[in-house]
C-alpha cells in the first residue's frame, strides 16, 4: 500500500481497483479481523433483543433502537475503512489539533442550541440525524495526542515538570469540562489513560504517584461534598445495594439477577425477563447482564474470550511495532478498549461502583461504536505498518 | 523498534489485564453457575404472576340430586402497591366499596410488598363498580366462593372450605382431593411495571372438580333437624345427635347434632361447635345394645325362646350387687328385653362368657371404625377380656364401661334389622366427573355376617314389642310396626366415677317391620329434668317417624288393629 499516496485516493481506490481490496484483506490480521466482527454481530443481536421493549413501549417500532444501531454500525465502518487507509504520519501531525477540536467541542455542550441535554446531563452534541458524544472524542484524540508527544519528547521521561505536568494540565482541562457534563466516569477514565500512556511512556513511578496521591482528595471531595448525590448514592449503591432494593440499588440488583439467572446456559436468545423495565439501562452500560441473562455463561465467557483476542492483538501489534508513536498509539488504544470492557463488566457484576461506561462494540450507542471503530482500524494500520501481519 | 522499557510495561499492563480479566469470568462464574439457581429464584419470584385458575370445585349432592354444596362466582381484589401513584385519594375510593377501614386499606396501598390482596371473594357485582373508576394498581381476580344452599342444615356433614378454597370440615376435607379438581393456571410473567410479558401468557384450563352424590336425603336430613331442634328445646340437653340410616345398605340418610354452627359462616363459631357429634361423641349406650347380648346368646343356643328368668331386682356380681329399677319377678325371654332387665341380661351375659361375649361384641362392630372418612371421627372402646373388671360380665350387659358413637351404635344394632349382616356405613354413593361420567361408585358394603336370619328376626320382633308394650311405649305410632330399644347410660363424672343426675338418654329404633327401611338413632346429652331415653329420645324418634312415612309414603297397615 503507497503511503505516499493521500488516504482520499487511497480509499477511491479500493472501490475502483479490486486489486487493492484483496491485498488489503489479506494483509488483515484475521484474529483482531474476526474478534471484531463476532462482538460487532453479538452486539447487534443483543442490542436488539435487549432494547425491543423499550422500543416498543416508547416508539411502537421493535425495531427502533436496532434500526438505530445499524446505521451507526455503517457509518462506523465507513470510518474504519478509512481509519484503516489513513496515513499515521497525518494523523501524528494532526494530533494536536484533535486535541483542540475535541476540548472546543466538550465545551460546545454547554450551549443551547448546540449541547443537548439527557437525563439532567450535557454530554450530546446535536447533529440533527444524530447525537455525538464529544467525550468519546476526548478519549481517542488523548491518546493520538499523548502517543505523540511522548514519543516526540522522550528525553523528559525522567523529568517531572517538563514530562508529566503539561499532560496533567491538558487532562485537567479536559476532565474539568468532563466533569461539568457532569460525567466522573468518563473523567476518571481520562486520568487514567493519561497515567497509562505516561506509564507506557518511560515516566518514573514516582513522578506517577504524586499525581495519583494527589487526585484522591479531589476524587473524595468530588464524591462527598461537591452537592453531586448522584455520585454519592452509586457508591453506597455499590457498598449496600440491598440497604434500598427499590431505590439506589435497584440497578445493581437486578443487574445482578439478570446476569445470575442465566445460569449455564442462559435463558435462550431473546429470553431475558429483566430487559422487561426490571433492569434500566438495558441495551445501553447494562447489556452485559442481559448477555449473561440470555446467552448464561457460555456466552458471557464467549465475550470475554473475544475481548481477550483483540487485546491479544492489539498488544503483538503494539510491541512489535517499529515506530514508537505507533507502538505507544496502538497500545493505548487497546488498553482504552480493555479499560472500558473492564469498567462495564466490573459495574454490571458489582465488581466496581457504575461508572457509565458502555461495553465497546456491544453496547447501544452510536459515539462510542464510531470510536471504538477508528480506534480499531488504526490498529490494523498500524498492524499494517510494522508487518507483523499473522500470515506473514 | 520500541525501547525494551515500552515492550517491558506494554507486557506488564497486558498481564494486569488478564489477571483483571480472569477475575471477571471467576465473578461470572459464581455469579452464574454457583449461585444460578438462586437468582433465577429471586427473579421469579418478583416476576411471575401467575393467576391460579381455580378450577370450580365439585358440586355435592344428595341422593336425589338436589345441591348441597356448590360454587358461586366472586371476585378477590390485590393491589400492586408501586404503581399506585396516590395512596391516599385510592384508599378513599376503594375503602368504602370493600367495606374496610380507610388506614387499613392505605397501609395495604403503601405496602412495600408487590402484592397485596386488599379483599377476597367479595361479590361479583363490584366487578362493575372497580371497573368504572379503574385505579392503576388495583386489580382483581375471578374466584369461587362455597356456597350451601341448605345451611346451617348439613353444616357437619358438609364442613366447610378456607379461603384459599380447600376443604377444611367434614367432607370438603376428607372428599377434598376429588372436590378440588385440576388447578388450572394462567402464568404470565410481569415486567417492571406490572403488565404481561407478550408470549409469557401460559394457559391451562382448570379442570373442574368431581361431583359427589352422597346417601343424605335432604328432606330426610331436614325432618331431622327440625326434631332435633324442638328436642334441645324442650329437654335443654346439652347436646343432640340423631342419625337415620338404611339398615339394608347401611346408607347414612341423615345425620344431625347440636351444638351445630352455619357452614356458610364458619368463622362466626367456635371451632368446637364444627365438632361433627355424631362420629366423634364417645357414650356408653345404655341398655340400647342389649339386643345385641340377647342376639349373641340367641346364636350361641345358650338361651331358648320360652325359657324364663327371675329378676329379684338385684344380682350378686363377684361380691357386687348391681340394682334393677324393679323386681321384675319372673319374666319369658322377650320380657327381659322388653323391660329392659338389667338382672336378666346378666344371667344371659354370664351364661355367654367374657370370651364370648367379647367376640360377639367385637363381630358386631363395636370399637371398630366405621370409615365413614368424616373427620373426627372416633373409633370407640371395647376392652379386651383380660383387662375387663370382675365386675364388667355385669356391667358390660348393662353396657357400661364401654364406648361407642352415635353412628358406630346405629351401624351394629342395624345389624338385627339386616337380618344379622353388619353393613359398612355408606355415605358417599358416586363420585361423577364434570360430563356425567361415574369416576367412583360405593356399593352397599356387607361387612360380616353376624349372627343368622332367624336370630336376627327374632331379637326384632322383640324390639317391636319394647315398642309395642314396654320401656318404648312413647316411639309408638298407631298403625305402624315399630321396633325399637331405649337406653340410659350414666354419665362418667370429670372424677372418674359414675355421675349422679347425668346421663346419655337414647332411643334406637327401626321401621317398618318385618322389613325396616329405616334406622334412626336418637341421643341427648344430659337433659335436663327426665332423662329416661323411653320418656324424651322416644318422642323424638316419633315425629321424625311421622314426618318419614308421609314423606316414604309408608301406610297405616292395619287401620282396625291400632290398639294394644
Amino acid at each position: 500500500m503507497g503511503t505516499n499516496e493521500d488516504f482520499l485516493n487511497q480509499w477511491s481506490s479500493v472501490k475502483s481497483n479490486e486489486n487493492h481490496f484483496k491485498r488489503w484483506w489479506w494483509e488483515i490480521d484475521p484474529y483482531l479481523f474476526w474478534s471484531t466482527i463476532l462482538l460487532l454481530c453479538i452486539g447487534l443481536i443483543m442490542v436488539f433483543s435487549a432494547s425491543m421493549t423499550t422500543s416498543i413501549m416508547s416508539y411502537s417500532d421493535p425495531y427502533y433502537f436496532f434500526k438505530k444501531q445499524m446505521v451507526g454500525v455503517a457509518l462506523s465502518s465507513f470510518f474504519f475503512f478509512v481509519a484503516t487507509f489513513i496515513r499515521l504520519d497525518f494523523v501524528r501531525k494532526m494530533s494536536s489539533k484533535l486535541l483542540l477540536l475535541s476540548v472546543v467541542m466538550l465545551a460546545l455542550v454547554f450551549f443551547p442550541y448546540i449541547g443537548r441535554m439527557v437525563g439532567g446531563s450535557y454530554r450530546w452534541i446535536d447533529f440533527g440525524i444524530m447525537r455525538f458524544q464529544p467525550s468519546e472524542l476526548a478519549k481517542l484524540s488523548l491518546i493520538i495526542y499523548m502517543a505523540d508527544t511522548l514519543a516526540t519528547h522522550r528525553h523528559r521521561a525522567q523529568d517531572f515538570w517538563y514530562g508529566v505536568v503539561p499532560f496533567l494540565l491538558v487532562v485537567g482541562v479536559m476532565g474539568v469540562l468532563v466533569i461539568m457534563e457532569p460525567d466522573l466516569g468518563t473523567t476518571l477514565f481520562l486520568a487514567g489513560i493519561t497515567f497509562i500512556m505516561l506509564f507506557l511512556g518511560g515516566r518514573k513511578i514516582i513522578h506517577l504517584l504524586y499525581p495519583i496521591f494527589a487526585g484522591i482528595p479531589i476524587l473524595l471531595f468530588l464524591i462527598f461534598a461537591s452537592g453531586n448525590q448522584y455520585w454519592k448514592a452509586r457508591l453506597e449503591a455499590f457498598v449496600d445495594p440491598w440497604k434500598e432494593p427499590l431505590g439506589k440499588g435497584f440497578q445493581i440488583i437486578q443487574s445482578l439477577i439478570a446476569i445470575g439467572s442465566g445460569g449455564l446456559f442462559g435463558r435462550g436468545l431473546g429470553e431475558s425477563r429483566q430487559k422487561f423495565f426490571y433492569l434500566p439501562d438495558q441495551h445501553t452500560d447494562f447489556i452485559f447482564a442481559i448477555i449473561g441473562e440470555e446467552l448464561g455463561f457460555v456466552g458471557t465467557v464467549g465475550v470475554v474470550i473475544l475481548f481477550c483476542l483483540l487485546f491479544w492483538r492489539g498488544w503483538q501489534i503494539a510491541i512489535r511495532s517499529g515506530d514508537d508513536f505507533q507502538a505507544l498509539l496502538a497500545m493505548g488504544i487497546t488498553l482504552s478498549i480493555m479499560m472500558q470492557v473492564i469498567f462495564n463488566m466490573s459495574a454490571v457484576l458489582k465488581i466496581l461502583p457504575v461508572s457509565g461506561v458502555p461495553l465497546p462494540l456491544v453496547s447501544y450507542g452510536n459515539s462510542s461504536m464510531l470510536i471504538t471503530m477508528i480506534e480499531i482500524g488504526l490498529l490494523f494500520n498500524i498492524a499494517r505498518q510494522s508487518r507483523v501481519n499473522h500470515f506473514e | 523498534m520500541s525501547s525494551r522499557k515500552f515492550v517491558h510495561r506494554a507486557n506488564f499492563l497486558a498481564m494486569v489485564i488478564f489477571l483483571i480479566l480472569g477475575y471477571i469470568v471467576f465473578r461470572m462464574f459464581v455469579l452464574q453457575v454457583v449461585e444460578g439457581n438462586e437468582y433465577r429464584e429471586r427473579a421469579n419470584m418478583v416476576r411471575f404472576r401467575m393467576e391460579d385458575l381455580l378450577p370450580s370445585r365439585g358440586q355435592i349432592l344428595d341422593r336425589n340430586g338436589e345441591i348441597l354444596a356448590r360454587d358461586t362466582e366472586a371476585i378477590s381484589v390485590y393491589c400492586i402497591p408501586r404503581m399506585i401513584e396516590n395512596p391516599e385519594s385510592a384508599a378513599q375510593k376503594i375503602a368504602p366499596l370493600l367495606g374496610l377501614s380507610l388506614e387499613e386499606t392505605q397501609e395495604k396501598l403503601e405496602s412495600r410488598k408487590s402484592f397485596v390482596w386488599l379483599k377476597r371473594q367479595v361479590p361479583l357485582h363490584l366487578k362493575e363498580d372497580l371497573e368504572k373508576d379503574k385505579i392503576t394498581g388495583i386489580e382483581w381476580n375471578k374466584e369461587y366462593k362455597r356456597y350451601y344452599p341448605h345451611a346451617p342444615h348439613l353444616s357437619h356433614i358438609l364442613g366447610f372450605v378456607g379461603i384459599d378454597h380447600q376443604g377444611l370440615e367434614g367432607l370438603e376435607f376428607s372428599l377434598n382431593e376429588e372436590l378440588t379438581g385440576k388447578m388450572g393456571y394462567m402464568t404470565f410473567e410481569r415486567d417492571g411495571i406490572g403488565k404481561e410479558i407478550p408470549g409469557s401468557l401460559v394457559y391451562f384450563n382448570p379442570q373442574s372438580g368431581y361431583n359427589i352424590t352422597l346417601t343424605i336425603d335432604r328432606t330426610i336430613q331436614f325432618y331431622v333437624e327440625k326434631a332435633l331442634d324442638q328436642a334441645m328445646e324442650r329437654t335443654k340437653a346439652k347436646a343432640g345427635v340423631v342419625v337415620v340410616n338404611d339398615p339394608r345398605t347401611g346408607d347414612i340418610l341423615a345425620m344431625a347434632s347440636r351444638p351445630s354452627y352455619d357452614n356458610n359462616h364458619f368463622n362466626e363459631y367456635s371451632p368446637e361447635a364444627w365438632r361433627n357429634l355424631s362420629v366423634s361423641m364417645l357414650f356408653e349406650p345404655g341398655s340400647t345394645l342389649k339386643p345385641l347380648i340377647m342376639a349373641s346368646a340367641l346364636q350361641e343356643n345358650k338361651v331358648y325362646l320360652g325359657e324364663s328368668f327371675y329378676c329379684g331386682g338385684s344380682i350378686m356380681v363377684y361380691n357386687h350387687r348391681v340394682r334393677d329399677i324393679k323386681s321384675h319377678g319372673q319374666e319369658t325371654l322377650e320380657d327381659i328385653l322388653i323391660n329392659s332387665c338389667n338382672v336378666g341380661t346378666i344371667q344371659i351375659a354370664q351364661r355367654l362368657g367374657n370370651e364370648t361375649l367379647y367376640r360377639y361384641l367385637k363381630n358386631f362392630g363395636i370399637g371398630e371404625s366405621c370409615e365413614t372418612g368424616l373427620n373426627g371421627e372416633e373409633i370407640g372402646l371395647l376392652r379386651k377380656p383380660r383387662s375387663w373388671s370382675a365386675l364388667s360380665i355385669g356391667a358390660i350387659p348393662i353396657v357400661q364401661e364401654m364406648l361407642v358413637t352415635p353412628i358406630q351404635l346405629l351401624r351394629s344394632v342395624s345389624t338385627i334389622a339386616n337380618r344379622g349382616i353388619l353393613m359398612k356405613p355408606r355415605l358417599v354413593k358416586k363420585v361423577i366427573d364434570e360430563n356425567g361420567k361415574v369416576v367412583r361408585e360405593v356399593l352397599p358394603s356387607p361387612v360380616r355376617r353376624v349372627i343368622d336370619e332367624e336370630n336376627a328376626d327374632l331379637v326384632l320382633n322383640m324390639m317391636k314389642k319394647v315398642v309395642d308394650q314396654g320401656t318404648g311405649k312413647k316411639a309408638a305410632i298407631p298403625g305402624y310396626s315399630i321396633a325399637g330399644k331405649t337406653g340410659t347410660g350414666q354419665k362418667i363424672g370429670e372424677d372418674g366415677r359414675y355421675a349422679i343426675n347425668r346421663f346419655y338418654s337414647s332411643f334406637i329404633g327401626f321401621f317398618p317391620v318385618p322389613e325396616p327401611r329405616f334406622g334412626i338413632l336418637v341421643v341427648l346429652d344430659e337433659a335436663q329434668g327426665e332423662y329416661y331415653g323411653g320418656d324424651i329420645a322416644a318422642p323424638v324418634f316419633r315425629e321424625i317417624v311421622q314426618s318419614l312415612n308421609h314423606y316414604a309414603g309408608i301406610m297405616s297397615e292395619n287401620a282396625e288393629v291400632t290398639v294394644y
